[in-house]
């Protein structure tokens, strides 16, 4: 028996979700294996680092954007497992799923960085360095919305769209990158995530950290992007739940709802309105 | 030349750089020799060196490993201090090789070692937790592609 299978047993204790991961697209669950694995350093460092950046512990946007891109990646693969076999390892779905991963893992490495020196990674424009890396991390962000939202068109057009778990699911990445998309761009025009309140993520809604005192365009950014969870866990429970005539009307009114959701808290925010006002 | 700690510092981290030189080249051409050359006598190397010292100054030096300040006591002496910077550029280029010999034997690619081979060169453990934490996340994938 090889040593290294005692110090940490990779087969056996492996979740059946996960195997299911690996199956839809292996680079991508990976990666997300990776990024998970990665959380438990980050929040060690969490509990060891005293230093804030906006009012907030500096680990604590590594450990949202590992544990965001997990669910993400993971998201991506289970989605690529409504294509038959042949359609989810083709050239061009493997080259997506290398990008993708390329974009999340190089995100992630430059705002661990930048939380171990104790700066800001995106807004920050201090330094031309910084600029240069703020404007990387832009492309990196374009590039994981633009082959999320391709994959889930792949989705649409070759799997078997009558069932509303797939059409969900493949509806879902391409909405869900559409709409996470433009708030996201748009809060990159800006030069922070605030629109009017205090300039800081303390006393922000718990784990999200969202303001409680004026817009907070992180939200949007977040319901959009969601949307390619919530359709196709819709979609899983109106099979368990609703008859059949009813599923796929259900997707689609999810749908209409997420994006008005989108566009709701996006306006809001942008009129420097709270998601939840401090009480 | 004068053998103090500090050239014996120098010719330490030269010697593991050219270690860590041919390991990589060995890796890189798939040469089981210069692999062999630098990830495990080039450690014996510094693993010799190491435990002379120990010997040689050991017991004249200060301190213990039982509380936080017998270590700085202990690295107070340059000649212990140069031993324990042996010790981490003999261990951290045997983990080197270690991890190559690893990927190797799971048939997992050598491009995985990229960003870990300087990721253990420059800080050891760290290094070596993200082979297992790599090693893990696409033992799988090489079983399904």
């Amino acid at each position: 028996m090889h040593t290294a299978s005692i110090i940490l047993p990779t087969a056996s204790y492996r979740s059946e979700m996960l195997g299911h991961a690996y199956r839809g697209q292996p680079l991508l669950a990976a990666t997300a294996s990776l990024l998970l694995l990665m959380m438990i350093p980050t929040a060690l460092a969490l509990g060891l680092d005293a230093r804030t950046l906006n009012g907030v512990n500096v680990w604590i946007k590594p450990l949202k954007f590992e544990a965001s891109l997990v669910v993400h990646l993971l998201t991506v693969a289970w989605v690529l497992l409504c294509l038959p076999p042949e359609r989810r390892s083709t050239r061009l779905v493997r080259s997506l799923a290398a990008l993708m991963a390329a974009a999340a893992v190089f995100e992630i490495a430059y705002i661990a960085l930048q939380a171990s020196r104790g700066e800001a990674s995106h807004f920050n424009v201090a330094t031309p360095t910084a600029r240069l890396l703020y404007t990387l991390m832009g492309i990196g962000a374009v590039i994981l919305v633009a082959t999320s939202g391709w994959i889930g068109a792949l989705v649409l057009r070759h799997g078997q769209t009558s069932n509303p778990v797939v059409f969900a699911a493949g509806l879902g990445l391409l909405l869900g990158s559409a709409l996470g998309g433009v708030a996201g761009a748009y809060m990159s025009t800006q030069s922070g995530h605030w629109v009017g309140g205090a300039l800081t993520d303390l006393g922000g809604l718990p784990i999200v950290g969202w303001s409680r005192s004026g817009g907070d365009l992180r939200v949007a950014h977040f319901v959009g992007l969601h949307l390619a969870q919530a359709l196709p866990i819709a979609a899983w429970a109106a099979t368990r739940v609703l008859p059949e005539r009813l599923r796929m009307p259900l997707v689609v009114l999810v749908a209409a709802l997420g994006t008005l959701a989108t566009g709701a808290t996006f306006v809001q925010a942008v009129l420097g309105l709270p998601l939840v006002p401090a009480a | 030349m004068p053998v103090s700690p500090a050239s014996l510092f120098g010719l330490g981290n030269m010697v593991a750089l050219a270690g860590w030189a041919l390991l990589a080249s060995g890796i890189a051409f798939r040469s089981t020799l210069l692999k062999a050359v630098g990830g495990l006598w080039v450690p014996i190397a510094l693993c010799t060196l190491y435990t002379a010292l120990i010997g040689a100054y050991w017991s004249s030096a200060e301190g213990g490993f039982s509380s936080l300040d017998g270590v700085a006591a202990l690295f107070r002496s340059p000649w212990m201090l140069l031993a324990g910077w042996l010790h981490y550029l003999a261990f951290d280029l045997f983990i080197g090789a270690w991890i190559a010999a690893d990927a190797e034997a799971r048939g997992l690619h050598r491009a995985l070692l990229i960003p870990v081979l300087p990721a253990v060169f420059l800080f050891g453990p760290a290094g070596l937790l993200l082979w297992i934490g790599l090693r893990a996340a696409f033992a799988p994938a090489a079983a399904t592609s």
